[in-house]
């Protein structure tokens, strides 16, 4: 029995629509649960001394002074921890992949600004501090590697000597795989093309900057059990790391992720403070916590992007793409984070985007330079790809005399080729690309931004009109696929789903919420799948002791498409149990009866339905159940895709230039989007507008700069540009639904579909409105002293 | 908390202050160094003013100190003695959300919930402004709500909600 068949679109009545958020009240009152909002008795407070230097040899770490305070528990040095913590492990292990030592504190050299090299536990945060000020130590200053070019030269320092280069990994495609035809080499298609664009293109560094920074607090019991609250997106993966660092067996370590402050990605990953804390909960057998301070924060956790990219694209004479050379660096900081060269890994096996490219040699290089280590943020290697590409198309449409829409149209995947297989081997599964184009093209406010145009220019002022499409990798899996794509863990997901006692539904689900809003559609899909009010639905998460086993876990848009298919199974699973029960009871056949609003009845009889608290307390009573049937109502799913769901869409960008100051205001934003089924419009909106504004950050503030010398720039808000309410433009955003076949919801992810295409439809409009001369703008975030240039007519 | 002067140990004696929070006494000894959000959280064990940057741009932890908003993580706990300070867990009348509150569930005005408070927090100074005779259009709220950071919903619920309130308001709407 599939769900379909059993509840009537009439009882359907939650999923699809716009339920509030339900952790609604909680929040607007201040009482969510933040990590750091946990204090245990008896807990101390570890802080952690920083590298000052990006290159530099440790020579000697006086503790002395700082042991001596009063208040001070413990301190140890990244040289006294080396046998103690082991290296952390690697989600994303692309093969022949190099790695650091993964020790959690710096031993030797220190490789980045930032870099933890001392941990001191203390009485509380300010004597903690006090305590890191006290430490002496001496170094040898080494001349920094600042850039990949740097990193790549011959003679350049070799970050770590074991590696004999400062190459982290190689990737390429096309991939030849045993028994399939050999991919087709664009060398030819290249060399006869009659137009091929070629600039290099950088994506700067960027950070995800939750507005929670993170935190860490670790329990301590004798056994040893451990209970750490962490602020991640992946509660097992945490305990998995923590269990083989440290040495303890998993099932005494418990994971809890309370409420997520915004993470996108960037708390997917496994931090050295996570490991820290749990090893002092241990020596001191007490609590421990540590919490990141926004300076920190700055150099700590893990930022993204940070790619160069040589492209060039062949035309054919009518503007068809036919064939793609890319050679790109990822900028991976000193060493790989768990999440590894994934993000570069990402970028050119989704580079063809939407587009249907007959041919592609695409080389990807992750180098290692003394910065932070790179991690995940929100669209994964894909706005890196997306921002070349679809730059590369305005530029090619100017040349061909082109409209910028007209080039899209012709090389998008049509629908009819659906399931198409892209030159990089990824399978897009569905969706009608071409329809959100001209959707887009006749929107009302799309007019309505052409004409504002228009008039504006006429008037004198300076402005620009941008269009980017772009498609969305979501519900990562299959298992059987990852390991092939350098994926070291499973990608199904699970949930159970319990009826209580009382005929009240709880789903716990291995998913953690982070403000994505999951928690909240899970609850319309079990309420759906029986019959009741949202009430009467609870669903728990982010607990390694009730959460299932998960390998992914949160990320990679994998929520609502993977995790709500498994509540989907799971809650198949019990309306299955409940209807043997009720047959029994009612004495009637099993096929007979159905679940509808208000329990369960036999299928036309007209009868009252008997309420699922009935069933449920036969279940748990347990006396008079159908023969040889387990006692008890609950059952646990594992969803594994099929395949991966391509969402998609279409951004249109007006922008405004002032002309002294060089500064761009984004005037409008028009977002078509399908995600496939929505679960709730009102979640995805916020998705999608949420991402666009990330995107407007990372076109026109957002960068992590470093100078000569490997010292950040960027260690505070002042200094890191978030877009702030008066930045944002008002967002026309429109769907449409093809729903994914590989889901049992239709559901495609939405989490970043948001701010893949945003930047480049934004540097189109840029570019739109410099004078047409002027040279292409090839980098983001683009600053107002590179617009200035572009109005002057030179190139910054 | 950042890193501050280290203080000698004459200056690090701890002062006893009195704060009157959501009208209830609050009596504290404190280091001078210690900020109002560290005392709010701790002393005061209401957790629901968040900390995020402590540097000022972030506006998470924003409370009303006599009325008017202000960081709390820039204002020490001892210049808050006598105060009157109003912290996002007492904008609600009991049971009873504010309208505020109410447009902020309505309108999706957050997602993970972090800068919610004081989000909160100084939509309340804008409607309290607003009930005393100020105007306030879209972009004023633009404007006024810059003050404080979101990462998550992109600022347009946030605005959708303090305007729906501001109208509810001069409806004469009740919570």
């Amino acid at each position: 029995m599939t769900a379909a068949e059993q509840i009537t679109p009439d009882q359907r009545r939650l999923v699809g629509s716009r339920v509030p958020n339900r952790n609604g009240e909680r929040f607007v009152r201040g009482a969510g649960r933040y990590t750091s909002d946990i204090h245990l008795p008896r807990e101390a407070t570890m802080a952690l001394l920083r590298s000052p230097h990006a290159r530099a040899r440790i020579i000697e770490i006086d503790t002395s002074a700082a042991a001596a305070l009063d208040g001070v528990y413990a301190i140890a040095t990244g040289a006294e921890l080396f046998d103690r913590i082991g290296p952390h492990g690697y989600l994303w292990d692309l093969p022949g992949q190099k790695v650091g030592s993964g020790r959690p504190l710096a031993h030797g050299e220190v490789r980045h600004v930032g870099e933890p090299l001392v941990a001191v536990v203390a009485r509380d945060q300010y004597v903690a501090e006090d305590a890191v000020e006290l430490i002496r130590v001496e170094y040898e200053l080494l001349s920094p590697v600042n850039t990949p070019a740097q990193s790549l030269a011959d003679n350049a320092p070799v970050l770590h000597p074991d590696w004999g280069d400062n190459v982290q990994v190689v990737a390429t495609w096309p991939v030849e795989i045993p028994g399939l035809p050999t991919p087709p080499d664009p060398t030819q298609a290249l060399a006869g093309a009659h137009l091929t664009v070629r600039e290099t293109w950088t994506s700067s560094r960027i950070t995800a900057a939750s507005m929670e920074a993170r935190a860490v607090v670790c329990d301590y019991a004798p056994g040893p059990a451990l209970t750490l609250y962490t602020s991640t997106q992946a509660p097992h993966i945490v305990r998995e790391e923590v269990g083989r660092m440290l040495g303890v067996a998993e099932h005494r370590i418990r994971v809890i992720a309370p409420h997520v402050g915004g993470a996108f990605g960037m708390k997917g990953v496994f931090y050295p403070e996570e490991a820290l804390v749990p090893y002092f909960a241990m020596l001191l057998r007490r609590p421990v916590r540590w919490v990141e301070q926004r300076d920190e924060s700055f150099v700590a956790d893990t930022p993204s992007r940070a790619q160069e990219m040589d492209l060039e694209v062949g035309f054919d004479v009518d503007g068809r793409i036919v064939g793609l050379r890319a050679r790109y660096s990822i900028d991976l900081g000193s060493a790989p984070s768990s999440c590894g060269a994934g993000t570069g890994w990402a970028t050119g096996a989704l580079l063809p985007g939407p587009y249907a490219v007959p041919a592609v040699d695409i080389v990807a290089t992750g180098v290692v330079t003394d910065k932070s280590p790179l991690g995940a943020y929100r669209g994964f290697g894909q706005p890196e790809a997306n921002f070349p590409l679809e730059r590369t198309l305005d530029i090619a449409a100017r040349q061909l005399g082109l409209d910028p829409a007209e080039i899209r149209r012709r090389n998008l995947v049509p629908a009819a080729s659906m399931p198409f297989v892209t030159a990089t081997g990824s399978v897009l599964d569905s969706g009608d690309y071409t329809e959100m184009l001209e959707l887009m093209l006749a929107r009302p406010s799309y007019q309505a931004a052409l004409a504002e145009r228009d008039a504006g220019r006429a008037a004198g002022r300076v402005l620009g009109l941008g269009l980017a499409m772009y498609n969305e990798n979501t519900n990562f899996g299959p298992s059987g696929i990852l390991p092939l794509i350098g994926v070291s863990t499973g990608g199904w997901d699970t949930a159970s789903v319990r009826i209580e006692p009382d005929g009240t539904v709880r789903v716990v689900s291995s998913q953690t919420p982070m403000g994505q809003g999951i928690e909240t559609a899970y609850a319309q899909a079990a309420a759906d799948e029986f019959g009741v009010p949202l009430d009467a639905v609870t669903v728990a998460f982010g607990d390694t002791d009730s959460s299932h086993f998960t390998g992914y876990a949160s990320g990679a848009s994998r929520a609502a498409g993977i995790g709500g298919s498994s509540v989907l199974m799971a809650a198949g699973k019990v309306r299955e149990k409940m209807r043997a029960i009720a047959a029994h009871l009612l004495e009637a056949a099993v096929d007979d009866v159905e679940l509808t609003a208000g329990g369960l009845r036999v299928a036309g009889s007209g009868m009252d339905p008997m309420p699922l608290a009935t069933v449920a307390k036969a279940a748990y009573q347990g006396g008079n159940l159908p023969e040889g049937m387990e006692p008890g109502l609950v059952a646990e799913a594992g969803y594994d895709p099929p395949g991966m769901a391509f969402s998609y869409g279409a951004v249109a960008a007006l922008v405004e230039i002032g002309p002294e100051t060089g500064t761009v205001r984004v005037r409008r934003l028009i977002f078509g989007h399908d995600c496939g089924t929505q679960l709730n419009p009102a979640i995805v909106e916020h998705q999608v507008i949420g991402g666009a504004v990330q995107g407007i950050g990372a076109a026109l503030s957002e960068m992590l700069p470093y100078d000569e010398h490997g010292q950040p720039f960027a260690r505070s808000f002042a200094d890191y540009l978030l877009p702030q309410a008066t930045d944002v433009p008002e967002i026309d955003l429109f769907h449409t639904e093809h729903p994914t076949p590989f889901t049992l919801n239709g559901a495609k992810g939405v989490g970043e579909s948001g701010v893949i295409a945003a930047p480049s439809a934004i540097v189109n409009a840029i570019q739109d409105a410099l004078p047409a001369g002027a040279a292409p703008i090839t980098s983001i975030p683009v600053l107002p002293e590179r617009v200035l240039a572009g109005l002057r007519g030179c190139r910054a | 908390m950042t890193t501050t002067e280290r203080a000698t140990p004459g200056q690090r004696a701890p002062r006893a202050i009195t704060v009157r929070v959501n009208g209830e006494e609050i009596e504290g000894a404190v280091e001078p160094r210690t900020h109002l959000a560290d005392f709010l959280r701790e002393k005061a064990q209401l957790t629901g003013t968040h900390t995020s940057c402590h540097q000022g741009p972030c506006g998470a932890c924003t409370v009303l100190v006599d009325g008017q908003s202000a960081r709390s993580c820039l204002t020490l706990a001892v210049q808050a003695d006598g105060a009157e300070i109003t912290t996002v867990e007492g904008i609600a009348d009991g049971s009873r959300l504010s309208l505020l509150q109410q447009a902020f569930i309505e309108h999706f005005g957050f997602q993970c919930g972090y800068c919610t408070p004081g989000m909160v927090v100084i939509g309340a100074e804008i409607l309290a402004e607003a009930a005393a005779g100020a105007v306030f259009t879209r972009d004023d709220l633009r404007v006024r709500l810059s003050a404080n950071l979101c990462r998550c919903t992109g600022y347009i619920g946030i605005v959708n909600a303090v305007e729906a309130a501001l109208a509810a308001q001069a409806r004469g709407e009740s919570a």
